[in-house]
C-alpha cells in the first residue's frame, strides 16, 4: 500500500463524510464512500471476531459488515431501522461499517486541519490524518482505507497487504 | 450478381469453418492402420463441401487446395492409396492453411499464396509418392525412390502465348515440378504468335493424372500436352490397384476436372456436372467391380442430409444423385445387395448418426458479454422479487385465494428455469479449451520425435467462459513444456523400464469451491539439483535446505530454464513466469508436484467466480448453509441408539453396518440455538476423497442451483466455507467446504 502523508490526502480531497461513534465525530474521505444504507439482516460468519457482523448481499456482491461500535467499544450496540451502514470502497474492496449515525458532509481547508497529538485514543493515531475544526466541533479525520485494510480489522488476508 | 453472392459469403465462411473443424477432429481420431471408411467419407465430404462453396463464390485459392486434397482423399477412401501418418500431418496442415485463407477472405485481406502453393506441392508429392507406398511403405521423398518401384517418364510441352508469358510464372512452375521429380528442359520452340513452346522430360513418381490435375489448374487445356513416354511394367504400384484400366481412370480424372470447373459456372451447369460425376463414378467402378460404389453413393446421400442447413446447390446435387441412382439400374440393384466392403460396416452408420447432432450444436450466435451479465443481474433481481411475492402470498388463505397461489407457484417455477438458463449462458464445458490439445500434443510430439498419449478427464466440468478463454494460453504452455521437458524420448523411457509411450493427462474437476486443472505427465520429473544450480548461477538466493515445493516454485521465476538446449518448442525461459502471472491474474494458483522419474503434475487452482453449483440448503439454528450436492450420499433421521462415542470424545454413527464419524455442524460453526438432540435433527452422509462422514444438521430446506460467489473478493477465506451464494430471498448463505469438514473430522 502506498504510504500517503496527511498533506497529500488533504490536498487530493477535502470533502469529508462525518459520522458519529458515541460522542465523537469522525470524518472520512467522501470519495471512499460508495453509499449509505440501513442495516439489514446479515449472514453471520462462524469463528470470526465479534465486530465482524457477517456478510450481506449488496446487489449481487457479497459485502462484509463491520460494526465499528463494537470494534471501538463506543456507542450503544442496538440494531433497528435507524442503524446506519456506510458502504466503503477501499483498496478495491467493498466493505460496510456500522456507525451510530451520519451527520453531514463538510469541506475542510488546509488551515482548518491540525495534526493529531500523540495520544492514547481509542483509535490508534496511526490511522488519524488530523483533527478538523468546524464551528467548535472537532472532527477526527480518519484514513479509513488504512484502517480497513489493517491487520487488526481482520478483513483482509494478512499476506495480501 | 456479385452483390447477391456477397450476402451468402458469411454463411459460407461459417459453414467452411465448421467443415474444417470437423475435418480436423476426424483426422485426429482416425486410426491410420484401419481407417474407418465412414470417417474417410466424412473428411472427403467436408473437403468437397468447402470446394463446392469456394468455387461458387470464386475463391480460387481455396478451390485449388481443396481440389487436390479432395482427389487424394477420394483415392484413399476408394482404397487406391494407403493412409499414412504423414498424410494425416499434411492434411492437418492443409486444414490450417485453408483456415488462414478463409480468414483472409473473410476479413477482405489478400491471402498469402505462398503457403497454399507449398501445401499443394506437398499434397501432389503425397499423391505421387504414396502411389508407390502402396507397394513399398515408408517412402517420404520421391526423389530418392528406388527406380524399380514406380518411375514415370513424361514428355511435356508447354505452349505459351504472349499473354500467358506475361501472366504465367513458368519459372515458379518449374521449381515446383523439380520438387517432386527430375525436370529437364529439352528445347524452346518459337511459336508463330510470338510465344514459345518449351519441351521437357520429367522423371517422377507422380502419375499422369497428378500432372494433369496440376496443369489443369495452372494453364488452359490447350497450353499443355503431357505424354507418358514409357510405362516400366504393369506391376507398377499405380497400375497394380487399377488392373489394366489405366486409361479409363485417366479419363475419369479429366471428367472430375470438369466438375471442379463446373462449380464456377451457374447452378444449372453444376447440376449437369453432378450427374456426370455420379455416372462417371458408377462407370469407373463398373469396369472392374461394382461393389464399392453403392455404399459410396448411399453415404453421399446420407451425408448431405446430415449437414443441417441445406443450401439450394446442395439440394440440387442431392436430388440429382438420387435421380442418378434410380436411373442407373446396375448401381441401383447393388444398393440393395449386402456389400462386403469395410465401407459397409454396420458400426459406421450409428457413428455417423452420433456425429450429426454435434454439427447441429455448433451453430451459435455471438453476443456481447455485458448483455449476458445484464441478463444475469436482472434475473437475479427477478428471483428476489418473486421470493418476496411468494412470501406475501403465503399470508393469504390458500382456500380463498387458490388461483393466486397457483399463479405464484407457476411464477416460481418459471423464474427458476429462467435463472438456470440465464446462468448457464456464461458457463461452458472446459472441453472448449481441452479440445485443442489432441492437435497440440500430436504436432509437438511429432516434432520432438516422442510418443505421447493424451488423456482428457473431466472435459464436461463447467466454468466461466471468460476464464476458459484466459486459460487457453497458460495451459498450452504447460502442455508443451511437459511434452518437451517432462516426457522423455522412447529410448530413455525404455531404459528406465517405462513404456515407450508417454502419457500426458489433462484433468479438470471441482474441488472445495475451486476448479482444479491438472497437467500431469509420467516423464522424468523435475531435477532438484539442476534447478538449484541454475538458480545459483542466476544469482537467486537459494539454499540446499529448501523444501521441494520451494525448489519447484523457482521454475516460475522469470528467465529460468534448465533445458539443456533451447528448442523451438520451449526452453527459452520466458513462459513459466508468464503462466504464473496469467493464473494469478485470474485469481488462481499453480502448484507443482514432481517425483524423479515418475512424472510431474502441475495443478492450476482457479476460484469459482461464477460457477453454478447444485446444492442442498440446510439449516442450523437461524443460519442457512448450502452443501454441494455432489458430496451428498443420503440423509436420514438418526435414532439415538445408533450414535456412540468413541474413546470418550469423537462420535460415530452406525449406518447400515458402517460406523461413520459424526460431526455436528453447530459445533463446527459455533451456533448456539441448534436442535437440542440428535433425534431432533437430520444426519447427512457425505462422501469425499473415498471416505464417508456423517454431518448433523437441524433441517433440510431444499435443493437449489446456486451461483457461487467468492467471499474473498471483499473479505477473506473462512475456514470450512468455500464460498457464498445469494438465496432466493436475497439473503447470503455460505457454501460448506466439505473437504475441509473431512479434514476437521480426521483431526
Amino acid at each position: 500500500m502506498e504510504a500517503s502523508t496527511p498533506q497529500d490526502m488533504i490536498a487530493s480531497s477535502n470533502e469529508y463524510l462525518v459520522f458519529t461513534l458515541g460522542k465523537e465525530e469522525y470524518g472520512i474521505d467522501i470519495l471512499k464512500v460508495q453509499e449509505i444504507r440501513g442495516y439489514d439482516t446479515v449472514t453471520s460468519i462462524a469463528n470470526s471476531p465479534e465486530f465482524i457482523k457477517g456478510v450481506i448481499n449488496l446487489r449481487g456482491t457479497i459485502v462484509p459488515i463491520v460494526d465499528l461500535r463494537i470494534k471501538f467499544q463506543m456507542g450503544s450496540v442496538t440494531y433497528n431501522q435507524f442503524t446506519v451502514v456506510i458502504i466503503l470502497n477501499v483498496a478495491s474492496r467493498v466493505v460496510g461499517i456500522v456507525v451510530d449515525g451520519v451527520s453531514d458532509v463538510i469541506t475542510l481547508g488546509a488551515e482548518q486541519v491540525r495534526p493529531a497529538p500523540e495520544f492514547g485514543a481509542t483509535l490508534n493515531t496511526e490511522y488519524i490524518q488530523g483533527l478538523g475544526t468546524v464551528e467548535e466541533r472537532m472532527i477526527i479525520l480518519t484514513d479509513i482505507e488504512k484502517l480497513m485494510t489493517s491487520s487488526e480489522m481482520m478483513l483482509v488476508e494478512a499476506a495480501t497487504v | 450478381m456479385s452483390i447477391d453472392m456477397s450476402q451468402f459469403h458469411q454463411v459460407f465462411f461459417e459453414e467452411a469453418a465448421e467443415h474444417l473443424a470437423e475435418m480436423e477432429a476426424l483426422l485426429l481420431k482416425i486410426d491410420i492402420q484401419q481407417p474407418d471408411a465412414e470417417s474417410l467419407n466424412a473428411i472427403f465430404r467436408a473437403a468437397h463441401s468447402i470446394k463446392g462453396g469456394a468455387g461458387t463464390f470464386g475463391f480460387t485459392d481455396l478451390t485449388e487446395v481443396t481440389h487436390i486434397l479432395e482427389n487424394l482423399l477420394d483415392r484413399i477412401r476408394k482404397q487406391e492409396l494407403g493412409l499414412t501418418s504423414e498424410m494425416v500431418d499434411v492434411f492437418l496442415q492443409a486444414g490450417d492453411i485453408l483456415k488462414d485463407l478463409l480468414d483472409a477472405h473473410q476479413s477482405g485481406r489478400l491471402a498469402d499464396e505462398e503457403p497454399a502453393r507449398l501445401i499443394c506441392d506437398r499434397l501432389h508429392a503425397l499423391a505421387g509418392s504414396h502411389a508407390a507406398v502402396a507397394v513399398a511403405p515408408a517412402r517420404t521423398d520421391p526423389r530418392h525412390n528406388d527406380p524399380a518401384v514406380t518411375e514415370h517418364r513424361f514428355q511435356m510441352a508447354i505452349s505459351l502465348t504472349p499473354e500467358l508469358i506475361d501472366t504465367f510464372d513458368l519459372k515458379a512452375m518449374e521449381t515446383r515440378l523439380q520438387g517432386f521429380g527430375e525436370l529437364t528442359i529439352i528445347a524452346d520452340i518459337p511459336r508463330d504468335d510470338g510465344g514459345f513452346q518449351r519441351i521437357y522430360t520429367f522423371h517422377t513418381v507422380s502419375t499422369l493424372e497428378d500432372l494433369q490435375d496440376m496443369f489443369g489448374f495452372l494453364l488452359p487445356e490447350s497450353a499443355y500436352q503431357i505424354t507418358e513416354e514409357h510405362v516400366p511394367d504393369l506391376t507398377d504400384a499405380d497400375d497394380g490397384s487399377f488392373g489394366f484400366f489405366t486409361d479409363p481412370v485417366a479419363d475419369a480424372t479429366v471428367l472430375e476436372e470438369d466438375d471442379g470447373f463446373g462449380l464456377f459456372a451457374p447452378l444449372s451447369a453444376e447440376e449437369i456436372a453432378a450427374v456426370s460425376d455420379i455416372l462417371e463414378e458408377g462407370d469407373g467402378f463398373g469396369l472392374f467391380n461394382p461393389l464399392p460404389a453403392p455404399p459410396l453413393v448411399v453415404e453421399e446421400d446420407d451425408g448431405f442430409g446430415l449437414f443441417a442447413p441445406l443450401n439450394e446447390g446442395e439440394q440440387v446435387l442431392l436430388d440429382s444423385e438420387v435421380h442418378a441412382v434410380a436411373q442407373h439400374p446396375a448401381v441401383a440393384a447393388v444398393v440393395a445387395a449386402p456389400a462386403d466392403k469395410p465401407a459397409a460396416k454396420p458400426a459406421s452408420a450409428p457413428k455417423a448418426a452420433a456425429s450429426a447432432p454435434a454439427t447441429a450444436e455448433a451453430s451459435s450466435i455471438r453476443v456481447g458479454v455485458e448483455k449476458v451479465d445484464q441478463i444475469i443481474n436482472l434475473v437475479g433481481e427477478l428471483v428476489i422479487t418473486q421470493a418476496m411475492l411468494a412470501q406475501i402470498a403465503s399470508q393469504f388463505d390458500p382456500v380463498i385465494h387458490e388461483q393466486l397461489h397457483n399463479g405464484i407457484a407457476l411464477l416460481e417455477r418459471n423464474t427458476r428455469e429462467l435463472q438456470e438458463s440465464a446462468m448457464s449462458i456464461r458457463m461452458m464445458p472446459i472441453s472448449f479449451v481441452f479440445s485443442r490439445f489432441p492437435r497440440v500434443v500430436r504436432d509437438v510430439a511429432a516434432k520432438l520425435g516422442k510418443q505421447v498419449d493424451l488423456v482428457l478427464i473431466g472435459e464436461n466440468t463447467e466454468m466461466d467462459k471468460g476464464l476458459i478463454e484466459k486459460l487457453a494460453d497458460p495451459l498450452t504452455h504447460l502442455v508443451r513444456n511437459s511434452l518437451d521437458h517432462g516426457i522423455e524420448t522412447a529410448e530413455a523411457r525404455l531404459a528406465k523400464g517405462k513404456p515407450a509411450k508417454g502419457t500426458l493427462t489433462l484433468k479438470a474437476f471441482h474441488q472445495g469451491g475451486n476448479i482444479m486443472i491438472q497437467v500431469a505427465d509420467d516423464g522424468g520429473g523435475l531435477n532438484r539439483e539442476r534447478i538449484l544450480a541454475k538458480a545459483r548461477s542466476n544469482g537467486m538466493a537459494v539454499s540446499d535446505s529448501m523444501t521441494d515445493q520451494e525448489v519447484w516454485s523457482l521454475i516460475f521465476e522469470a528467465g529460468f530454464s534448465t533445458a539443456e538446449q533451447v528448442t523451438d518448442v520451449s526452453g527459452r525461459g520466458v513462459g513459466m513466469d508468464v503462466v504464473r502471472r496469467n493464473i494469478q491474474g485470474m485469481g488462481g494458483r499453480i502448484d507443482i508436484e514432481s517425483v524423479q522419474d515418475k512424472g510431474t503434475t502441475m495443478s492450476i487452482r482457479l476460484p469459482l467466480t461464477l460457477a453454478i453449483l447444485d446444492g442442498m440448503s440446510i439449516s442450523v439454528g437461524q443460519e442457512v448453509y448450502v452443501i454441494p450436492l455432489t458430496f451428498i450420499v443420503e440423509s436420514l433421521q438418526p435414532s439415538l441408539s445408533d450414535i456412540n462415542t468413541l474413546a470418550g470424545r469423537g462420535k460415530v454413527i452406525h449406518v447400515r453396518g458402517e460406523y461413520l464419524p459424526l460431526v455436528s455442524l453447530h459445533d463446527v460453526f459455533n451456533i448456539s440455538d441448534h436442535a437440542s438432540d440428535y433425534d431432533q435433527g437430520l444426519v447427512i452422509i457425505l462422501e469425499a476423497d473415498g471416505g464417508k462422514m456423517a454431518l448433523f444438521v437441524d433441517d433440510l430446506l431444499g435443493q437449489h442451483q446456486v451461483v457461487i460467489k467468492s467471499l474473498e473478493t471483499n473479505y477473506r477465506k473462512v475456514a470450512g466455507v468455500s464460498g457464498a451464494t445469494i438465496m432466493g430471498d436475497g439473503r447470503v448463505a455460505l457454501i460448506i467446504d466439505v473437504e475441509a469438514l473431512f479434514r476437521l473430522s480426521q483431526h
